[in-house]
């Protein structure tokens, strides 16, 4: 028992590129015990996937490595791909973050669990199917001999995550690596796959990488914190949580949320605006945005509405920073594209400052939009590739400015840049020389220039790293109150939007399930969804100590192409009745003010 | 190693040399280009050919419809400069082969520039539209694409007379068919894109946002395809004047050199070989360039 299972000493990986030689790995040593679980945290570029890719054998090509990696004493660092695949998913197996694509889409999942065991054991039909569905059993995927029949793309994010871990343990690994597995998965979806790689602990050894220290909390025992291609602290997840020596692991804990301590900023007082008029400055009502899919029904095909918003009615108020929550395919987005009119509302009113934007010509539309800002989730898709950030920023006064001097307009944008903190030298430069948290900063800089009255933040920070998101949200809280900007913020995280926002409402399937305002919500939800959101936020919690009360849902969310009927949220729901079967709730005021849409609640 | 807090600290890897103007992406792609060897030499032939197309019938001492009497069909010689020697008429192949060169490369370049303004307007308003408008389109796309486009090319020029205008029009009517499929499929996902989202939302016009957000960034394979669209016009072309529909005499291509070129293969085969020759060459080149086009302008491939 004295020899680790695997050692990693002195690993470098190299890249070549054609600008020069990237040190991507440097110099990372550790090693893991049977029965570990280890956990290795960074953000993007800091070498960790490249790290595991090393261990497996599976670097891109103009990659070197060098170093030694040890599996049970035996060197796997460069050694032969024949007696790598002797090791390589027999004894030691790899789950990729990104579910659709580890799988091929053209093999029944059962054919592809088989046929691992066909190449490692030569194991007859029979015998590898009954096998297979064993594994898919462990996985705890619903209905696992129909999902043995299916394809990659019939099964849900989920089931998908949970076949490739099938199918890493099918061969009963020594040691199983997970790249970010659960990070393409929705909220409750990753507390589930995570619940179920807590059980998985006393089977195998575990490798988790991740960028969450979240999700390393509450199941990992030791913990290796990687920065820039090297480790920066190492030690048991315990110590590290409650001492970190590193100022970075610092700082990344800071950045997460913490079960125990409430809300972050007080609630916001009733700004100006808010108290001096009942004008809503924007109001929606009953608004429905439906899409025609079409639906196989033997050999004819009917057109099915999908209902991605389906009566959805709030009201921002001036300068009120308003969330919307929910996993994705509940119509979040929808909602903010039809609020901004860039996706045609199928039913309902979009009032804006007393006006009625439906009615609107393109042209007079058009003129409306100087108010209405907005910022997306990828920072480096929602900036023109072919343009300067400059010429970006600049655009909007172009075309609401038409009269604005050269000059006054590059005033006007070296003091947008200023105001996001970004260089007056970075507005000659392409968006594709900046990060991922510039581009987020100048994508703000160019929304916030015409100083608008309501910015639409969609899932602003999702893409970004945990210490860049935080800057992002100070920058967006920061603008927000000196320009009275309202902010409806469209996230599926919890923790930002408990940190943002005033006022939250929680979307699911197209309707509103919640709203209530922030504290309200976060510390006293009464909708069985929001409860079972907030419960799975992966949250700085130790193995050690009992666990918090996590409720846990069932199954994955309905296709809005065919809604349950009755309340929508029924067949995930722990508290689900008859009555829910029957009756669609309608939204109702409770006591603390919250609206809720649920009989029980 | 402390944590980035400044904005400073989150540069991305490459955008580490202080360089104020940047690098654009067209930038990046000269410079991938450049590494491209094939492509870079085929630039380098493809210019010398472009050069003397341009020099020899501006500076050559035979003009091209000069006969030489006492050289009819003579092999290459250095007498009087007959380095590739005459044809059945005695006139100097070297100057009508460079003579010829001057307009397949002419009508190369501007049949697929018309086909290029053509195809890209239709593609990416029939992308852009979407809906049944832009399905309209692209079936009219279909039904002409369906038409022998030979055969379309060879009713227009003897409907319409065979000027060089003529020509340069009816190739690049015909030839724009693809360009508008390449574009419309680019323009469709580019969309969809959230920075086309954000100049809508941001109130530009639609004919703005088609030519500052959509185009430039559906030019990247177009420019690798138009790279090889040149030699197939050339090629169009030689087959129009192989069919005596082309350029008239005393004018020449390279397409109606090869077509006299074909008669007197028998007694005389260096009329066929050197334009064959030269038609090749500058097709490989178009093919080796439109190869590196495409490499450096791929965006999957920007390692940085």
């Amino acid at each position: 028992m004295s020899e680790p299972l695997l050692s990693c000493r002195d690993l470098h990986v190299r890249f070549k590129t054609h600008e020069g030689e990237v040190h991507a790995v440097k110099g990372v040593d550790f090693e893991v015990r049977a029965g570990d679980c280890l956990g290795i945290v960074g953000e993007s570029g800091s070498g960790k996937t490249q790290t595991t890719m090393a261990l497996m054998g599976l670097l891109a090509g103009n990659a070197a490595a060098s170093g030694n990696v040890r599996f049970r004493g035996e060197e796997i660092l460069n050694a032969p791909a024949a007696r790598l695949n002797r090791i390589r998913g027999r004894r030691m197996s790899m789950v990729f973050q990104d579910p659709m694509a580890s799988l091929t889409p053209f093999m029944r999942v059962g054919a592809q669990l088989c046929e691992v065991l066909r190449q490692h054991f030569g194991m007859s039909r029979p015998a590898a199917k009954a096998r297979a569905l064993e594994g898919l059993e462990i996985v705890q995927i619903p209905e696992p001999r129909q999902r043995y029949d299916m394809y990659p793309h019939q099964l849900s994010g989920g089931q998908r995550q949970r076949v490739m871990i099938a199918q890493a343990l099918l061969c009963e690994p020594d040691l199983l690596i997970a790249d970010e597995p659960t990070t393409a998965l929705d909220l409750t979806i990753q507390a589930q796959i995570l619940d179920f790689l807590r059980s998985l602990k006393k089977r195998t050894t575990i490798v988790i990488i991740t960028h969450d220290l979240g999700v390393v909390a509450g199941l990992c025992d030791k913990v290796l914190v990687m920065q820039n291609g090297g480790v920066v602290e190492r030690g048991a997840t315990e110590a590290i949580f409650n001492a970190s020596k590193h100022p970075y692991t610092q700082s990344l804990l800071a950045a997460l949320p913490r079960p125990a301590r409430s809300a972050g900023r007080p609630p916001a007082a009733p700004r100006a605006g808010m108290a001096a008029g009942n004008r809503a400055l924007l109001r929606v009502d009953g608004l429905k945005v439906h899409f025609p899919t079409r639906a196989q029904h033997g050999l004819r095909s009917r057109t099915v509405p999908l209902k991605a918003v389906d009566g959805v009615s709030f009201r921002i108020e001036p300068g009120e920073t308003v969330g919307i929550v929910g996993e994705s395919g509940c119509g979040k987005s929808t909602l903010s594209r039809a609020v901004l009119q860039l996706i045609g509302a199928t039913g309902g009113r979009i009032v804006w400052q007393g006006e009625d934007l439906s009615g609107l010509s393109r042209k007079a539309m058009n003129e409306r939009r100087r108010h209405l800002g907005v910022v997306f989730q990828d920072p480096l898709s929602s900036l023109n590739p072919r343009m300067t950030i400059g010429s970006i920023i600049a655009e909007p006064l172009r075309r609401f400015y038409p009269e604005m001097g050269r000059k006054e307009r590059d005033a006007a944008v070296l003091k947008a840049l200023r105001d996001v903190g970004l260089d007056r030298e970075h507005r000659g430069r392409y968006p594709h020389e900046f990060s991922g948290g510039q581009c987020q900063r100048a994508s703000i800089a160019r929304a916030m220039i015409v100083k608008p009255k309501l910015l639409v933040c969609d899932e602003p920070v999702s893409s970004l790293d945990v210490s860049t998101r935080r800057q992002i949200i100070r920058l967006l809280q920061e603008l927000g109150g000196r320009h009275e900007v309202a902010i409806i913020f469209i996230s599926h995280d919890l923790s930002v939007v408990r940190v943002v926002c005033d006022r939250v409402l929680v979307m699911y399937l197209g309707r509103i399930v919640e709203a209530a305002d922030r504290n309200t919500l976060f510390d006293s939800p009464a909708h069985p969804y929001t409860q079972a959101l907030i419960s799975a936020i992966p949250a700085l919690e130790l193995a050690s100590r009992p666990p918090r009360q996590r409720i846990v849902l069932r199954g994955d969310p309905p296709s809005p192409t065919a809604p349950p009927s009755g309340c929508v949220f029924r067949t995930r729901c722990p508290v689900a009745t008859d009555l829910c079967g029957e009756q669609a709730p309608p939204l109702r005021k409770l006591g603390n003010g919250a609206r809720v849409a649920c009989h029980h609640a | 190693m402390t944590p980035p807090s400044a904005a400073s600290g989150e540069t991305a890897a490459g955008g580490g040399a202080p360089d104020p103007q940047g690098r654009s992406l067209w930038q990046d792609a000269i410079t991938r280009f450049r590494g491209h060897r094939a492509a870079m030499a085929s630039t380098w032939v493809l210019g010398a050919i472009a050069l003397l197309a341009i020099l020899v019938p501006e500076f050559w001492p035979n003009s091209l419809d000069d006969v030489n009497w006492d050289y009819l069909e003579s092999p290459p010689t250095t007498d009087n400069l007959l380095w590739f020697g005459t044809d059945v008429n005695g006139r100097d192949m070297f100057s009508r082969t460079f003579h010829g060169a001057r307009i397949s490369l002419a009508i190369g370049v501007l049949t697929t520039l018309v086909a290029l303004i053509i195809g890209v307007a239709y593609g990416a308003i029939a992308g852009y539209r979407g809906g049944l408008p832009g399905d309209l389109m692209m079936r009219l796309v279909d039904v002409l694409y369906s038409l022998p486009a030979l055969f379309f090319v060879i009713i227009l020029v003897t409907v319409f007379g065979n000027s060089f205008l003529l020509i340069f029009l009816c190739i690049g009517a015909v030839e724009w068919l693809t360009l508008a499929r390449i574009v419309r499929g680019q323009t469709l996902s580019i969309k969809e894109k959230e920075y086309v989202q954000s100049a809508r939302a941001a109130g530009l016009s639609t004919p703005a946002i088609l030519l500052k957000y959509i185009v430039p960034n559906a030019i990247g394979p177009v420019i690798a395809y138009v790279t090889l669209l040149i030699p197939i016009n050339i090629i169009v072309e030689s087959y129009l004047s192989f069919l005596g529909l082309g350029v008239q005499e005393p004018y020449t291509s390279w397409g109606r050199l090869i077509s006299q070129g074909a008669d007197e293969i028998g007694n005389a085969p260096w009329l066929l070989i050197i334009p064959a020759s030269f038609l090749a060459v500058t097709l490989f080149c178009f093919n080796f360039i439109g190869d590196g086009l495409r490499d450096a302008l791929d965006p999957k491939d920007r390692s940085r």
